[in-house]
């Protein structure tokens, strides 16, 4: 009887010791908290983004964005044990350091990121550039142009879920339905094409399958013919 | 004319009424008949130098009166003086000369109680207006108050109250207790028995002292708190704790006893003021309103009060209201009082204010002679004593009417009726016993007769009554000579058989104050000449005589002892023919001779002779110690003890003269004592003796050798009851064991009760070297004290049982100090015939405690020992007596108790063994520490090893079947058991501190919890630390939060 009575109150005066010293510490533990909490939101976003960013990175790529991230982890790790040591209540400081290295790594996946996104991207673009004026891509410009915005949105940000990444080549996949009609056009006319664009267009150019295509589906109105 | 023989002059039945003892108040015609001037008043204030008589006081009474001055006068006196009487008899002449012009009062000692005297005020206050009519309604009110059944409840309820709104006593032991002390239920009934302190107050309030009864009112004695043992025991097992710390305290300490009586007799007053529901100053209001009503009808007040005590409770405010003068503006509307109080010594110097003393006008007192030795004024001389007794004599003979028209005729001295004048015998009786004139001095002689006393024999009586129990006053020669001689022996006379013998003649006088013949060589004479009147005329001679049977003179004119034939005549007792002639008396005993010389061969016997021979013939012995002192002195040199195995402490406790008496002696034998019977024998064994002690080795051996014969012979005769009677607690009583046996046993059990036994004492060797030990003490310089047997029982009643304690109280440090030291004595033996060197018999005893063992110490009980037996039987059977009762229950008691010791240790540690609870306590004692928390725990009483041993000790003690090893075990276990309240003290207040401070941690914790998300705020930040880190994809934490694991 004595014995469990003597152990309990042990407990309690030792439990209320720990909330008494919690109290006190209580304003550190906030900050702490605080920085924890941004520190987090990093880690979440450094998380995902290595997760989803990872297959289509490759390895190589994604390697030294892996390797900030164990020596983030490891900063928390060791903040932790101090904080949970009671050592050091307030790791504001420590882990607004560690935040910040967080955030660098995640800026590192971001142009990483937006590199490949950019690659995938350019193709797209470059043969809107082509058709652009044509009028079976003129009837849905702006659908063409919101969608590009998108996914230069995209581009800029890593994605931070495996849906993003599917949104993003969901993206480009639409913009690629899009140009679908153009995009199968043969060489002559996409070289003719090429040299309107950029002004130096002759009537050399217009060879007879340039004419027969120009003719089909209305398109002659969209070309007209000026002095240099 | 009839002969003057066997003549009764007085009536019987006036005895008691002329004397009466049972009521104070007698008639008044009788009491004026017998009144006898009062001549030797004293005036305390003029210095002794004056005296007055009782006319002149009168006279001073009745001049006040007349010049209309106030008096305050108080008559003191030892009690029995004459105090009332002279009080009476003023008021009957007072009222005489000044009836008309004042309000006379004579407050009686009728029923001497206060609820008498406030019936006698109620009676005499039937006068005046409504506001004195309110008053006598609230004195009617206190009287019946008075009547209730209720009255000695109330009355220690009321000094209860006192306790707390009167005074609070000094003594802080009777401050802390008394209230729940008088509220006790025993303690109540204790006070209020029959003859205790609250019945004596409660019967003099209501039915007044007994008659007889001196001093003034009751109070409560110190011996009133003696407190028998079963009562204690009562008070402190059953009643207020309170109760019982000051019933305690009372049976130790004597001081306090008398303290408690002191405080509460200075609260009576205040507690029989409000019992009565009368205060003091209703009193006084009273007769501030019955003097007011005089004053209005031009009358004084004159109050007459015979015994101030009467008035207890409500006294100070009458002796304020009989100060109060009626001159000086606010008094203005009183009448002038005259007042005249009788009070006794012992009041007047401790109750009688201080200040009011001052104001006394006229200090009188009755008493002659100071201090101790005080005596009555009026009974000076011989003559005084026959003057009053005379007076009363003359009142038995008159028949009552003719006092009564005597009285009613203006009671004039000169007329009073004198039944001797018409009385045939009046010559020769007057011749033979004396007469006295109690005519007034200036009138003709009123001569009566002192018949059937004489001035001697009234004198003789009167100066051997007992003076350490009777005052000797005019009240003292009334009841305890004429009252009590003529109601008693009065109609032997008739009979032919008065004077009754000596030791008869008076119950006043005791055994050592009866006169012995002046000649006690003349005693053989008159017991011859007496013949079977020798006892009757012995005593005529002894108090009427001289004492001696000298005779004087011829034929009719010839006097024995200076009694005349017709005092012998008279009584119808022939007269003796005395001696004639000189007589040599024995010469007293001579001076010690420093340097003895051997004394010549005796030719005249020795100065016991003829003492020896007057006791064989059937008379007393006169020279009884010396012959007693020679008698006991050879039984004890005679008889070989040691061949009857008595021990030489019994011969010395048992053979002393005190406890042998010679049959035949005056004095009243009690106790427990050998009566050797009057015989021949004796008195040639005394004579022996007597020769022996006187002459020794210059008896002639021819004397020598017959002596020795008859001592011989004697003690062969008397050898077996001697030794009995040594042998035997008394004379009555056989001997239930012997002594030393019963010592032994005693000694060895108060040996366990006192803790002295060691737990390897084992053999009956160790228990002797034990009993010896402490028995050795006793007879040391330094013996035990009552304050170590208290000690001793305070430590019982720390390490025992109640029945332990109980027990060693009821044997009593003296009864336990007594056996010890017997003991030895006892065992104590002389080597050979040395009569300096000594031994222990240790045979005796150790065969003792070897038959003790082999019974397992059964103690077989034994009747009572008596209380008249010796000392040491009285000790040693009341111990043994106790121990044969008791030891049974009290191992029982004892095991029962250490069983509860167990189970309590038992309770506190659970399931836990002595290691866990040790360590846990250690563990406790730390974590106290470390954190700071404060508190008043001293370091544990022992470690675990100590708590397991005793727990191992007593549990076995508490097992162990046999008799005797339990007692040894309990007598050696007291420093376990003390342990054990130790640990279970400290454990207890261990249990009580944890339960506490875990009481104020739950607190604490919960207040900051409630005040605070602290710990789950931290509890959050580690989250989220495992969180980030999980993420990260970091290994798991082994840090956990900062605590540590009990």
């Amino acid at each position: 009887m004595i014995t469990a009575l003597l152990s309990d109150t042990r407990a309690k005066i030792v439990l209320a010791k720990r909330l008494k010293d919690a109290q006190s510490e209580v304003k550190a533990i906030e900050v702490t908290l605080t920085e924890l909490e941004k520190l987090l939101d990093a880690a979440r976003q450094l998380a995902a983004a290595a997760e989803v960013c990872r297959d289509r990175l490759g390895a190589e790529m994604i390697a030294p964005v892996l390797a900030q991230t164990v020596a983030v982890a490891q900063e928390a790790q060791a903040s932790r044990k101090r904080f949970a040591e009671g050592t050091s209540r307030r790791e504001n400081l420590a882990l607004s350091n560690t935040g910040r290295k967080a955030q660098a790594a995640l800026k590192d996946l971001g142009e990483r990121w937006q590199l490949y996104a950019q690659g995938q991207l350019a193709p797209y673009l470059e043969l809107l550039r082509l058709v652009t004026y044509l009028p079976e891509v003129a009837a849905s410009e702006h659908e063409i142009k919101q969608l590009v915005a998108q996914i230069r949105a995209q581009v800029t940000k890593p994605p931070q879920s495996a849906a993003q990444l599917a949104q993003f080549d969901g993206r480009l996949t639409e913009l690629g339905r899009r140009l679908e009609s153009v995009a199968r056009l043969p060489d002559e006319v996409r070289s003719f094409l090429m040299n309107v664009v950029e002004g130096r267009a002759t009537l050399a150019d217009l060879t007879p399958p340039v004419r027969s295509w120009v003719e089909e589906g209305n398109r002659a109105t969209a070309f007209s013919i000026k002095f240099v | 004319m009839t002969a003057f023989t066997r003549h009764q002059c007085w009536q019987h039945e006036r005895i008691g009424e002329v004397i009466n003892k049972e009521a104070i108040a007698v008639d008044v015609a009788d009491f004026m008949a017998t009144h006898a001037p009062l001549g030797q008043i004293r005036d305390v204030r003029a210095g002794g130098g004056r005296d007055l008589s009782e006319a002149d006081l009168l006279g001073e009474l009745m001049r006040g009166a007349q010049g209309d001055r106030h008096i305050f006068a108080v008559i003191q006196g030892i009690p029995g003086t004459g105090k009332s009487h002279l009080i009476r008899w003023l008021h009957q002449r007072y009222e005489r000369e000044m009836g008309a012009q004042d309000a006379v009062l004579l407050i009686e000692r009728a029923q001497n109680s206060l609820l008498g005297t406030l019936r006698q005020i109620i009676a005499k206050l039937d006068i005046g207006g409504d506001a004195l009519r309110q008053q006598i309604a609230k004195l009617r009110g206190a009287a019946d108050s008075l009547s209730a059944r209720a009255m000695k409840d109330s009355l220690l309820d009321n000094l209860r109250v006192a306790t707390y709104e009167r005074e609070e006593s000094v003594k802080g032991k009777i401050r802390r207790n008394i209230q729940n002390f008088l509220l006790d239920p025993t303690v109540r009934v204790f006070l209020q028995r029959e003859g205790g302190p609250i019945d004596r107050i409660a019967v003099f309030l209501t039915a007044g002292r007994q008659a007889e009864a001196a001093g003034d009112r009751p109070e409560f004695v110190a011996d009133d708190f003696l407190i028998s043992a079963k009562l204690l025991d009562a008070v402190i097992h059953q009643g207020y704790p309170e109760a019982g710390a000051l019933a305690s305290a009372l049976d130790l300490k004597p001081d306090l006893r008398e303290e408690l009586a002191g405080y509460l007799n200075r609260l009576l007053d205040y507690a029989i003021s409000r019992t009565v529901a009368l205060s003091a100053d209703d009193l006084r209001q009273t007769f501030n309103d019955l003097r007011r009503e005089l004053c209005r009808q031009g009358k004084g007040l004159t109050l007459l009060i015979e015994d101030i005590t009467a008035f207890t409770g409500i006294d100070q405010g009458l002796i304020d209201v009989l100060a109060t003068q009626h001159t000086g503006e606010a008094n203005r509307d009183f009448c002038r009082m005259t007042s005249v109080i009788g009070i006794t010594d012992d009041y007047y110097s401790s109750r009688f204010p201080d200040n009011m003393r001052e104001r006394i006008t006229h200090h009188l007192t009755l008493d002659s002679g100071a201090g101790d030795q005080k005596e009555a004024g009026l009974l000076q001389s011989q003559a005084a004593a026959a003057d009053l007794s005379a007076r009363y004599l003359n009142a038995m003979r008159a028949d009552r009417a003719d006092i009564t028209v005597w009285f009613e005729d203006g009671a004039r001295a000169d007329y009073l009726p004198n039944r001797c004048n018409e009385c045939p015998h009046r010559e020769p009786c007057h011749a033979a016993f004396g007469a006295v004139n109690i005519g007034p001095g200036d009138g003709p002689p009123v001569e009566v007769g002192l018949y059937p006393f004489n001035e001697r024999a009234i004198w003789n009586v009167y100066r051997r009554l007992d003076s350490t129990t009777l005052a000797r006053t005019p009240r003292s020669l009334l009841y305890h000579v004429i009252l009590d001689l003529l109601q008693t022996h009065g109609p032997k006379v008739i009979a032919g058989s008065f004077p009754p013998p000596a030791k008869e003649l008076a119950a006043g006088i005791p055994d050592r104050n009866l006169p012995a013949l002046a000649k006690p060589v003349q005693q053989r004479m008159l017991s011859s000449q007496g013949g079977p009147d020798a006892q009757r005329i012995q005593s005529l001679i002894l108090f009427w005589g001289d004492g001696t049977i000298d005779a004087r003179g011829e034929g009719a004119a010839r006097a024995v002892g200076t009694l005349a034939p017709d005092v012998f005549r008279a009584f119808g007792v022939r007269q003796i023919e005395g001696t004639e002639g000189e007589i040599v008396l024995p010469q007293p005993d001579p001076e010690p001779d420093i340097d003895p010389k051997p004394q010549p061969e005796p030719r005249a016997g020795t100065k016991y002779d003829a003492d020896i021979e007057r006791w064989r013939t059937g008379g007393l012995l006169e020279q009884y110690e010396n012959l007693r002192k020679f008698l006991v002195s050879f039984i004890e040199s005679a008889i070989d003890w040691t061949l009857h195995g008595v021990a030489a402490g019994v011969v010395d406790e048992r053979i002393k003269p005190g406890r042998f008496e010679i049959e035949g002696q005056s004095g009243r034998a009690v106790g427990d004592r050998v009566t050797l019977l009057r015989s021949d024998d004796l008195a040639y064994v005394l004579q022996a003796l007597a020769d022996l002690n006187t002459y020794g080795s210059q008896l002639r051996p021819e004397a020598l050798g017959a002596h020795m014969v008859t001592l011989g012979a004697w003690l062969r005769a008397n050898e077996q009851q001697i030794i009995s009677f040594v042998l035997q607690p008394s004379r009555e009583q056989p001997s239930p064991m012997s002594l030393v046996e019963m010592l032994t046993i005693d000694c060895l059990m108060l040996d366990v009760l006192s803790d002295n036994l060691r737990n390897d004492a084992t053999t009956s060797a160790d228990l002797l070297r034990a009993i010896v030990k402490s028995a050795a003490v006793e007879v040391s310089d330094r013996p035990s004290s009552e304050q170590d047997w208290a000690s001793l029982v305070d430590r019982a009643r720390a390490t025992h049982s109640r029945a332990w304690a109980d027990l060693l109280r009821s044997i009593k440090g003296a009864r336990a100090r007594s056996c010890r030291t017997q003991l030895l004595k006892q065992l104590n033996q002389p080597q050979g015939s040395s009569s300096d060197i000594r031994f222990l018999d240790a045979a005796t005893a150790l065969d003792v405690i070897a038959r003790l063992r082999g019974r397992d110490w059964a103690l077989r009980e034994i009747p009572a020992i008596a209380e008249w037996t010796s000392p040491t039987w009285k000790d040693a059977g009341g111990v043994y007596a106790l121990l044969a009762a008791r030891l049974d229950d009290l191992l029982a008691d004892e095991a029962a108790y250490q069983s509860e010791l167990l189970a309590r240790l038992g309770e506190i540690s659970g399931e836990d063994g002595p290691d866990a609870v040790m360590k846990a306590v250690d563990a406790f004692l730390v974590t106290l520490s470390d954190h700071g928390i404060p508190h008043n725990l001293d370091d544990p009483p022992g470690k675990a090893q100590m708590l397991r041993t005793l727990l191992q000790y007593l549990g076995t003690t508490r097992d162990e079947a046999g008799r005797a090893t339990r007692a040894v075990r309990l007598s050696a276990g007291g420093r376990y058991v003390q342990q054990a309240h130790d640990f279970i003290a400290y454990l207890s207040r261990l249990i009580d501190l944890a339960s506490k401070v875990g009481a104020q941690q739950d607190r604490t914790i919960a207040q900051l919890q409630a005040e605070s998300d602290a710990l789950r705020l931290e509890e959050r930040t580690l989250a989220r630390y495992d969180e980030i880190l999980d993420l990260l994809g970091a290994p798991p934490q082994a840090a956990q939060p900062q605590e540590a694991q009990p």
